[in-house]
């Protein structure tokens, strides 16, 4: 038998905690990923490649579709933790009944205000970094100016000086569109920096992250004339992006998951309302029209490929995400808009096993020793489920994978056989060797 | 009686003082001002759709009003007796041993000075709906008492109930009366006298016919434990919850949907044993009130499944019996009712052959996760007033929730309408298998053919026009065992250190290696040994610790003392980056972005729009700062 040693090392206790705890709901962990990531390298590489794209002043559009919990959102968050760390801002939202691209009640809107929400940077990956982002912004100018006029913050001049760098970089965004309205509130800020008016800060902020419901609200409190809505979030997700690059940060990741939601749209005029909007969003984004700007989406193949209800049933959508006539199974073409995401085959899973079981012993005091017959019996009991073949995906099999981890921990006199309920496989024969490395077990 | 702070019927305070006080006080009035005609908007909910296990603390809806509107007109003339008029039919002995309850309840004068002055217009504010204009407690709608609940409409009710607990009356004509949520102020002079002398005829044994509303209205005193001699015991008052729903099933299905779900209850809350009794018989008579699954399903799991309703089955399922299908009308109807019966013979033989297979049952195969319940008002849709506040079921396994489960059941059920459809000579198509498989397929369709008899095999056009179907049709059957796992080890280690690479990458710590991976691909490591964990920044312990807190300025290290301290956290920072001349925010990322880089993990997070320190490093840091130098 192959025994699989104890973690050295490890991630920190917390860490695993975080991790055992997400996989344990179902849900994707928020930390960590980096110890149970497995495989995808052909969509991990290509994402990454994006993020190439968007650094160089590009924009790029990505589908990720898969079955639910095949892994759209560890992708995503994974691609979220790489963004990160390359100095990219990335802000992120789940689609909803309440949150859609476009609708009644401020659906559109309800999905800008959920991203500027969760705007987050490396310092602040949590989200509402908007404020903090802004406040590196305005010191690194005063202190570019110190260094370069050698001002001092209460010298006369300085003030000026500092307002004369802000209006370099508003200047930029006026030739965008509503740049013109963007650049008044970043100088409102500005202005509420320099006089102290923590309340016309506030102000700023609250309008960009389109708080504002009426736009005499917004002109007295900033004398500007319009706030973001349904019609126009986008084009200010855009100025965000480009303001992002100009304070020093490589660009913005845009990740929407749960898209199935757009799908699931009942009203015929809503859904192609939507799938307008995102129709805009692609031929912006890949037309080269927007810069410094990602955008992500998480879907389910019903999502992209129905007839009635999905993308497909949008002729202009389907014609712009179909896949190469000539990619078939083993030839991918991932330069494509869409990126469909494969069951694990049994060596992936095999390895996602193994590292889940190393988290596990390094956040346990006694941790479960498994060898590779014993993931391997325990893969065989997840295949025998009924209805494994149509519906088992990693999200189940992690989730009773860490549910035996703790069983194993807590109760030492238990195996791994014994829990599962079978029989433990039969010794080789030694007489029979490697069967070509294959290991077969017959339960 | 509930105490003061009793929530089981919405009322969370009914005379608190406070600013709250005054609206409930005004509720309170209007509800018990004597000889006031009950208003159409008071009616609360049907019981017949009221739901049940509606959280108690549910407002009522807009739609209370309108539905009581609905009522036919002879209803509403039968509904509204004025109460003195129903207390003078009374005999005189009678009433003045049971005295008016409008005088007993009177309003106070302060409470209907206030209930006045917070409707100004002369007459205008008794014309009002009853919750209209009434000022919302801070609660919102969730702290007015609930339809129809406890409060003091129910408080009222079992006043009257345990004052005429006694009353008989030995012959009266027959009176119609239908009234939602019935009380004795609705109760005009003849329909009193029917309902005392229906009541002793029923409490004799003698079941006599009568309008359903009369049956709620006994079943409300049983709840509240009112009986003959005036207190009842709970054991008395289930067995007779439970008498009258067997006498009185048959006449109106609304019953089924409440009767023994009291009766379960009323176990329940008085630990009277064989809970789930009532819910036994309710099932033995073939019945599953709608949205009584989820309640009844813990005492289905433990029956054979060839002994649950059909309805349980197809709710399980979630499945639509389809209206059109070829064959004709009759026939087809006949068929799918045969198809319905042969789906749950099916569903009890895969059920048998999986737990001798030791899989577990079919409800079972997919381990649904055992729920705690939160506790819950006893008796939903009750006017009840009494002393339990709440009761708490036992945990159930969520049956319902299983996605798996539900489309395995469905596609059985497709199967047997197939079948049905095909032994009927009708065009069909062959579902998909439901994520049932082969093994299970084989199972269900033996008893297919066995209950409806042999189907030919599908060959409609639909089939061979289909080239999706045609390769599915060429495609080898599945085999009949879950197929056999098989991994290759080597190719398994290949793929850990690849994959170990792939972790680095993106933990930062290959130095070298580009964001796109256009690198080449590393050299594969051993693969004969199980992977590796992804290196520590450093390989000294402490080294971490040590270089995150060299790459702190003093101005970072005093923050993240503060930070470690924990007290006034955003005004200390503040402070301390105002005198240092620059904003809170720059040292605060600083030090995260610091704790990234040295311990791959950040040190702080935004609670409540302020900087907290994560906890799992309030020690370590501690210690760090301690030993550093100033």
């Amino acid at each position: 038998m192959t025994q699989t040693e104890p973690a050295r090392g490890g991630p920190p206790r917390r860490i695993a905690a975080a991790i055992l705890n997400a996989l344990m709901a179902g849900v994707v962990p928020r930390v960590g990923l980096e110890h149970i990531v497995v495989g995808r390298q052909t969509e991990v590489t290509a994402l990454l490649r994006d993020l190439d794209t968007v650094a160089d002043g590009g924009a790029s559009f990505r589908l990720i579709v898969g079955r639910y919990g095949s892994g759209k959102s560890f992708l995503l968050h994974l691609l979220r933790a790489q963004a990160l760390a390359s100095g990219f801002a990335v802000c992120d939202a789940d689609l909803s009944p309440e949150r859609r691209l476009t609708g009644g009640g401020g659906a559109g809107l309800g999905t800008y205000r959920e991203l500027t929400r969760n705007f987050s940077t490396r310092a602040r990956p949590d989200g509402a970094a908007l404020g903090s982002v802004f406040e590196r912004w305005l010191a690194d100018l005063q202190a570019g100016v110190a260094a370069e006029s050698g001002l001092r913050p209460t010298d006369p001049g300085f003030v000026g000086a500092v307002e004369a760098r802000v209006l370099s970089v508003v200047t930029g965004m006026q030739d965008l569109v509503h740049g013109f309205d963007f650049a008044a509130v970043l100088m409102a800020y500005w202005r509420g920096h320099a006089l102290a008016d923590e309340g016309l800060k506030d102000a700023a902020l609250r309008w960009l992250r389109g708080e504002y419901a009426l736009k005499s609200e917004a002109r007295a409190a900033l004398g500007v004339r319009v706030i973001i809505d349904d019609d126009t979030w986008y084009d200010y997700l855009k100025l965000l992006a480009y303001f992002t690059h100009a304070v020093g940060f490589k660009g913005l990741i845009v990740m929407l998951d749960e898209a199935v939601n757009l799908y699931k749209i009942s009203h015929a005029g809503a859904r192609e309302a939507n799938f307008e909007k995102l129709l805009t969003i692609l031929n912006d984004t890949l037309s080269g029209r927007a810069a410094h700007l990602g955008l992500v989406l998480g879907g389910t193949p019903q999502f992209l490929d129905d007839q009635r209800r999905g993308l497909a049933s949008y002729e202009a959508l389907r014609s712009r995400l179909s896949s190469s006539r000539f990619a078939r199974e083993g030839l991918e073409d991932t330069s494509g808009p869409v990126l469909r995401l494969a069951p694990l085959e049994p060596e992936e899973l095999f390895v996602l096993l193994e590292r889940i079981a190393a988290v596990h012993a390094a956040q346990t005091a006694n941790p479960a020793r498994l060898s590779a017959e014993d993931l391997t019996a325990f893969m065989q009991e997840e295949a025998n489920r009924l209805g494994a073949r149509a519906l088992q995906t990693p999200r189940e099999v992690t989730r009773d994978f860490v549910s035996v981890l703790n069983l194993l921990a807590a109760n030492p006199g238990e195996t791994l056989h014994s829990i599962l309920g079978v029989l433990p496989p039969a010794e080789p024969d030694a007489e029979a060797g490697d069967a070509g490395g294959f290991a077969d077990f017959t339960l | 009686m509930p105490g003061d702070d009793d929530v089981s019927g919405g009322y969370v305070v009914r005379r608190a003082a406070g600013s709250l006080g005054v609206a409930r006080e005004v509720v309170s009035a209007e509800l018990e001002l004597p000889g006031e005609k009950p208003r159409a908007t008071e009616a609360p909910l049907p019981p017949a759709e009221a739901a049940r296990g509606t959280p108690p603390d549910r407002a009522p809806s807009p739609t209370a009003g309108a539905r009581a509107h609905s009522t036919p007109p002879d209803t509403q003339a039968n509904a509204a007796p004025p109460k003195a008029q129903g207390n003078a039919a009374l005999p005189e002995a009678q009433a003045n041993a049971a005295p008016p309850a409008a005088q007993g309840n009177a309003a106070p004068p302060e409470a209907r000075a206030a209930f006045t002055a917070s409707f100004p217009g002369p007459g205008a504010a008794w014309e009002r709906p009853l919750w209209a204009g009434v000022p919302y407690p801070g609660g919102g709608w969730a702290a007015l008492p609930s339809a129809p609940g406890g409060g003091p409409r129910a408080e009222n009710f079992v006043a009257q109930a345990r004052r005429w607990a006694a009353r008989t009356q030995e012959w009266a004509e027959p009176a119609a009366f239908l009234r939602y949520y019935p009380t004795y102020d609705y109760l005009n002079a003849a329909q009193e006298r029917w309902y005392f002398c229906w009541r002793t005829r029923f409490r004799n044994g003698d079941a006599a016919a009568t309008d359903t509303s009369y049956l709620f209205l006994l079943a409300y005193e049983l709840v509240n434990l009112v009986g003959p001699g005036g207190e009842l015991s709970p054991a008395a008052a289930r067995d007779d919850l439970m008498r009258l729903w067997r006498a009185y099933r048959q006449q109106d299905a609304v019953l089924d949907a409440y009767l023994p779900f009291w009766a379960r209850d009323m176990a329940l809350a008085h630990s009277l044993g064989d809970v789930d009794a009532p819910l036994g018989e309710l099932l033995d008579a073939g019945q599953v009130p709608p949205r009584s699954l989820a309640d009844l399903l813990p005492v289905l799991a433990a029956r054979p499944m060839e002994r649950w309703p059909l309805a349980a089955l197809t709710g399980l399922a979630g499945h639509k019996a389809r209206a059109a299908t070829p064959g004709g009308v009759a026939a087809t109807h006949v068929s799918m009712a045969s198809a319905l019966e042969a789906a749950r013979q099916a569903a009890a033989d895969l059920d048998v052959s999986l737990r001798a297979a030791g899989r577990g049952g079919l409800l079972d195969m997919f381990a649904p996760q055992e729920t705690p319940r939160a506790p819950r008002a006893p008796f939903p849709g009750a006017l009840y007033c009494g002393p339990i506040a709440s009761v708490q079921d036992p945990p159930r396994r969520d049956y319902l929730g299983q996605a798996p489960l539900r489309a395995a059941l469905n596609g059985l059920i497709r199967r047997a309408e197939a079948h049905a459809r095909a032994v009927n000579g009708g065009a069909f198509r062959r579902p998909d298998a439901g994520g049932l498989d082969a093994a299970s397929l084989a199972v269900v369709d033996a008893a297919l053919t066995r209950v409806l008899g042999a189907a030919p095999e599908p060959s409609s056009r639909r089939v061979r026009t289909t080239a999706a179907r045609r390769a599915e049709l060429a495609a080898p059957p599945e085999a009949s065992a879950p197929p056999v796992v098989r991994v290759n080890l080597a190719r398994a280690r290949r793929l850990a250190a690849a994959s170990q690479v792939t972790a680095a990458l993106l933990a930062g710590a290959l130095a070298g290696v580009g964001m796109a991976g256009e690198s080449a691909p590393p050299a594969a490591p051993d693969t004969t040994q199980p992977p590796a964990p992804i290196p520590p920044a450093s390989g000294a312990p402490g080294a971490p610790e040590a270089a995150f807190l060299g790459r702190l300025n003093p101005l970072e290290r005093a923050v993240l003392g503060v930070l470690v301290g924990g007290e006034r956290v955003t005004e200390r920072v503040g402070a301390l980056a105002r005198e240092a001349g620059t904003l809170p925010s720059l040292p605060l990322d600083a030090i995260n972005l610091a704790a990234d880089d040295c311990l791959r993990d950040v040190v702080w997070e935004t609670v409540d729009e302020e900087p907290r320190l994560i906890e799992d490093w309030r020690d370590p840091l501690t210690r760090l700062l301690e030993g550093a130098p100033s």
